[in-house]
Order: C-alpha cells, then sequence, then structure tokens
C-alpha cells in the first residue's frame, strides 16, 4: 500500500547558534504516506530540526527539498502553502480565542477570496465565512472536540490544548504534519487515541514526523526512525534495526556494558531520558 | 444647565480621544510599538476630509468619513511597509522605534502645512455652526453625529475581529506572530493591515472632530492624550481604550469647568497619572 516515494529530504542541514552547532549535517529521508520518528535525549536538536524544516529558523548550510522543490531558505508561510505544517512542544495557541476560531486560523491560506478579496465582496465573503467555520468544526470533530467548539481555549486541559493545536494543523490541510512530542501530557488513554489518529491521518495519504521522548509509542507507530545526539545523526532505520543499535542505547543510557537491560527499556515505556 | 451641556461636550471629545487611543492599541498589539504618529494619522484624516469637502461640495458628510479613512488608510500602510517594517526586521530598539513615529508624526504634519496651508481651516458645511436643541439646550447639531458613527465604527471593528476571517488572522498574527506564520499568516503584511486600519480610524475621528475645532496642522497634539487614554486603559486593549478615552474627554471637560479651562490638558493627565497610580497596568489590566 504504501509508496515508496521520498516527500522531504533534509541533505547535510547545518544550524549554528554562536558556537553551538545545534544541527550537524543532518540528512534525512522522509517517504511520504509514512511515520517518521526523530529521536535523540534533550538539546539533541530535534526541535531545531523541526524549526528548519517548518521556516522558523534558516539553515546555515545544507539543503531542503520538499515535493521536488528546494524550501531551504523559503518563509514560513510559504511551506505552510506547500504543504508543511507543525505543533510546538508547549502546545502554543491563541489564548484569547474560543476553541473554534483557533482552529479556524488554521484555515487562513484555503480563504478563496484572500486578504483583499474579502475586504470588498461581501455577499461572497459571508459564504467563505461560512465555509471556514463548517471546516475548522469538521477537523475539531476529527480530533474529538467538536463539543468543546465554543469554549475559550484558556478553559482546556493540557491535553485538549494538543488536540486542538492537532486540529489547527491538519486545518491547513498539510501534506507533511511535524509533531513535537505529541504525547508529553497525555494520559495512557488520550496517547493511545492520539496514535489511532495519526495511524489513520497516514492512511489517508498523510506524512507524519514525529519528535517524542514515549518509545513505546514511537517504537510501536513509527516506519523509520532517525535518532540524533549533539545534533548529529548516530542511527537511521526501521525501529526494530534502532533498538538492537548499541551507539543509541549508549546515548540514551549512557552505559554501553549494560546493553540487555538498556534495549529493554528502550521497548517498554520507560521514559528515555536519563 | 450648563454642566449637562459640559457633559455632552465631553462626551463628544471623549469619543475622538477613544478612536485615536484604539488605534494606538491596535498598532501596539499587532507590532509592539507605540505609534506617536496617530494623532498626525488623525489630522491628515481631517485634512482629506476638507479636500474632499472642497472639491466634491454635492457629497453628503457621511461619505466624507468613510472615503477621508480609506485614503488615509492607504497612507498608513505606506508608512508601514516601508518605513517601520523594515525597521521592526533590522531588530530596530524601541527607543529607535519611538523616534521613527515621532518623526513620521513631525512629516506628516510639516507635509499637511506644506500642502494646506498655515492657516486653521474650518469644514465649510453647515453641521459646524448648525445647533440641535436636546432637553432645551442648544447643542452643536455634529455631537450625535459624532456618537453614532463612533459606535458604528466600534461596532464594525468588534466584528472585523471576532466574526471574519481576516480579523482572526490578525489577531492571530499580533498574539503570536511566529506560531500565526506556520498557518500561514504572513506577518508583514498583516501588521501593515493592522496600522492601515489604525490610520484609518484616526482619520475618522478627524473628520468628526473637525466640525467642533479648527483643522490646523499641529491638531496632532491631542494624539498625546488619546495615548494617555490608551494607557488608562491599558496599552492594547480595546475597550480599555474606548474607556479611556471617555474618562480623559469627560474628566477634562468637567475638570476644566469647575476650575478652569486653561487648566483642561494638564487636568487630563493628572487624571492619568491619579489613576495609573491606584491601578498601575490600567482599568482593563491584568493582575500585576
Amino acid at each position: 500500500m504504501k509508496s515508496s516515494q521520498t516527500i522531504l529530504t533534509l541533505r547535510g542541514v547545518t544550524r549554528r547558534f554562536g558556537g553551538l552547532v545545534a544541527v550537524n549535517k543532518l540528512s534525512i529521508e522522509v517517504k511520504e504516506a509514512s511515520i517518521h520518528g526523530l529521536i535523540g535525549p534533550n538539546g539533541a536538536g530535534k526541535s531545531t530540526a523541526f524549526d528548519l524544516i517548518s521556516g522558523l529558523t534558516s539553515a546555515d548550510a545544507g539543503e531542503i527539498i520538499f515535493r521536488g522543490e528546494i524550501v531551504t531558505h523559503r518563509a514560513p508561510e510559504s511551506r505552510v502553502a506547500a504543504g508543511i505544517c507543525r505543533t510546538f512542544q508547549t502546545p502554543k495557541l491563541f489564548d484569547e480565542m474560543s476553541v473554534l476560531d483557533v482552529v479556524a486560523t488554521g484555515r487562513h491560506l484555503h480563504n478563496a477570496l484572500g486578504l483583499w478579496g474579502s475586504m470588498f465582496s461581501i455577499a461572497r465573503k459571508r459564504a467563505e465565512e461560512a465555509r471556514t467555520i463548517s471546516a475548522a468544526r469538521e477537523f475539531l470533530t476529527t480530533v474529538g472536540l467538536g463539543a468543546k467548539a465554543d469554549a475559550p481555549v484558556a478553559d482546556l486541559s493540557y491535553g485538549e490544548r494538543r488536540l486542538v493545536e492537532i486540529a489547527r494543523a491538519l486545518a491547513t490541510e498539510p501534506k507533511l504534519l511535524l509533531l513535537d512530542e505529541v504525547t508529553s501530557g497525555l494520559n495512557p488513554v488520550e496517547t493511545a487515541s492520539v496514535g489511532e489518529l495519526l495511524r489513520e491521518l497516514v492512511r489517508l495519504g498523510l506524512t507524519i514526523m514525529l519528535v517524542e521522548h514515549d518509545m513505546k509509542f514511537v517504537m510501536g507507530l513509527c516506519d523509520d526512525i532517525t535518532v540524533m545526539n549533539y545534533g548529529s545523526v548516530i542511527a537511521q532505520g526501521s525501529p526494530g534495526e534502532i533498538v538492537q543499535n548499541p551507539d543509541v542505547v549508549a546515548a540514551y543510557l549512557g552505559s554501553p556494558r549494560d546493553g540487555q537491560r538498556s534495549r529493554r527499556s528502550l521497548r517498554a515505556d520507560a521514559p528515555a531520558c536519563p | 444647565m450648563n454642566f449637562s451641556l459640559q457633559l455632552l461636550s465631553g462626551l463628544a471629545v471623549g469619543c475622538i480621544y477613544s478612536l485615536v487611543a484604539v488605534g494606538f492599541s491596535m498598532v501596539y498589539r499587532a507590532m509592539g510599538l507605540v505609534n506617536f504618529a496617530q494623532g498626525d494619522l488623525m489630522m491628515i484624516g481631517a485634512f482629506i476630509g476638507y479636500s474632499i469637502i472642497v472639491n466634491l461640495p454635492g457629497l453628503p458628510f457621511w461619505l466624507v468619513v468613510p472615503l477621508a479613512a480609506a485614503i488615509t488608510a492607504c497612507l498608513g500602510y505606506a508608512v508601514a511597509q516601508s518605513a517601520l517594517w523594515p525597521a521592526m526586521q533590522r531588530g530596530a530598539s524601541q527607543t529607535y522605534l519611538v523616534l521613527l513615529t515621532l518623526g513620521i508624526g513631525i512629516i506628516l504634519s510639516n507635509g499637511a502645512r506644506l500642502v494646506w496651508g498655515a492657516n486653521p481651516l474650518v469644514y465649510p458645511i453647515p453641521l459646524t455652526h448648525e445647533t440641535l436643541r436636546i432637553w432645551d439646550y442648544p447643542v452643536p447639531a455634529v455631537y450625535p453625529f459624532i456618537a453614532l458613527t463612533m459606535v458604528a465604527l466600534i461596532a464594525g471593528l468588534n466584528v472585523l475581529f471576532t466574526r471574519t476571517w481576516i480579523g482572526l488572522s490578525l489577531r492571530a498574527a499580533a498574539d503570536d506572530a511566529q506560531t500565526a506564520s506556520v498557518m500561514g499568516v504572513n506577518h508583514r503584511l498583516a501588521s501593515a493591515i493592522s496600522f492601515a486600519l489604525a490610520a484609518g480610524i484616526g482619520a475618522a475621528a478627524g473628520v468628526l472632530y473637525a466640525p467642533i475645532t479648527f483643522v490646523s496642522a499641529d491638531m496632532g497634539m491631542i494624539g498625546i492624550k488619546a495615548f494617555a487614554a490608551a494607557v488608562l486603559g491599558s496599552l492594547g486593549s480595546i475597550p480599555g481604550s474606548v474607556i479611556g478615552g471617555f474618562v480623559i474627554g469627560i474628566g477634562e471637560t468637567l475638570g476644566g469647568q469647575l476650575v478652569s479651562s486653561e487648566y483642561q490638558d494638564s487636568l487630563a493627565f493628572l487624571l492619568m497619572i491619579g489613576i495609573l497610580l491606584i491601578k498601575p497596568t490600567g482599568l482593563m489590566g491584568r493582575k500585576g
């Protein structure tokens, strides 16, 4: 079923902050309609990698190719238009809005009238606003929060805020969705249902990249995994290959001798970060 | 009797301060800067209104307001795109941005003197001199017009920001530009549109203010009082700016009546200082 076509290629992507090399010659190939995990200890450069892919920070060297186009230095809004959307490690909603309005902001580029058109054509504008809201409602239902549409986002629980952020990202109708620690702060039931949702989305053709600390979640869900440490890639492969990799085990637990136990805790739901 | 008359006049002036203060708050939220040219944009709006009245004598006055607002909004858009955004993009400090907007204000004021002359002008329309009788008191006929337009503008802004897609995007960009950009909102465009809207509202205030005063190049001075109104109501809060405008407008008029109208301006600021001493974050400020 799964196509092996590459949707995103990072080639030698490097980002320095002063003397610190946050991301060092990062090369990744992400296959279309797959889930690609990006894991590694804290400070490994995973979130910076997401910033580079989504355009919030610009690469000092290397190339980012998305669906055959070089997007390395494009502005974030142009990458959204191309089909890349993301969530944040700590959900970043617009705190004075209602849940529905937050999700509706994700429809920004899907408004057929555009910024100027909507100022002038009142009749078409009204139809367009209605379409925006009903689309937002649909995406909210997708993540199971349809009932909370009119609540202020400030009233939501942490887990619900994450789901709203996913709904908002989905509302942009991305081809590639970057999820930064999507399960952190979720209870096991919520985590399981997010896993189900992601599987379903991938079945529909979406490509997902995950930065994740929950090893059970990553190993159970991902088709491919890239492991980073100190900004560089230390391993790439299928979940099965990753758990066997001695470098990965060492990076996570800092004790290469105790390989047996480490492997087990990589598989189990023990927190990966010391 | 005199008291009610003064109250009405305070309300009318309060409407004007409110509208200009709303402009301060909108720009502050969208761009994180205090636009000291806001008062001068209001002045430009009043002059553009004058030119419209002189050149299109048949045009009803209620049409002059949106027309002058639209033209001034275009000017505001150009200012934001050509001067403010490039400065912000290069990481200009607040000190620099304050000087930049003050400078833009001075250029606008001198430019107006160049185009419209140094003598104060009076709108050549009957509304300038007409009076109504309310409860048997003579009241300038423009007062209800000011009140209605002000209410319509604020209601319109409220609909724009809460009910429309473009308003949502503007709010998103003002709240968190980076996150909004990941939703496809262009920060530069959103900032420029917010600035243009604020300029347009300021211009509407200028056209409304003109019939009860003179139109002159230093009319923008009331921008300082409107700024005080915005701070008083918590800079960045639109309801706060409206309330602040009325507090300053009514306070200075009634206070001027009690003490002496020469001290009106000082009273306005005394009021601001007093309120901020009691509530340092402004009337609509959050705790802290």
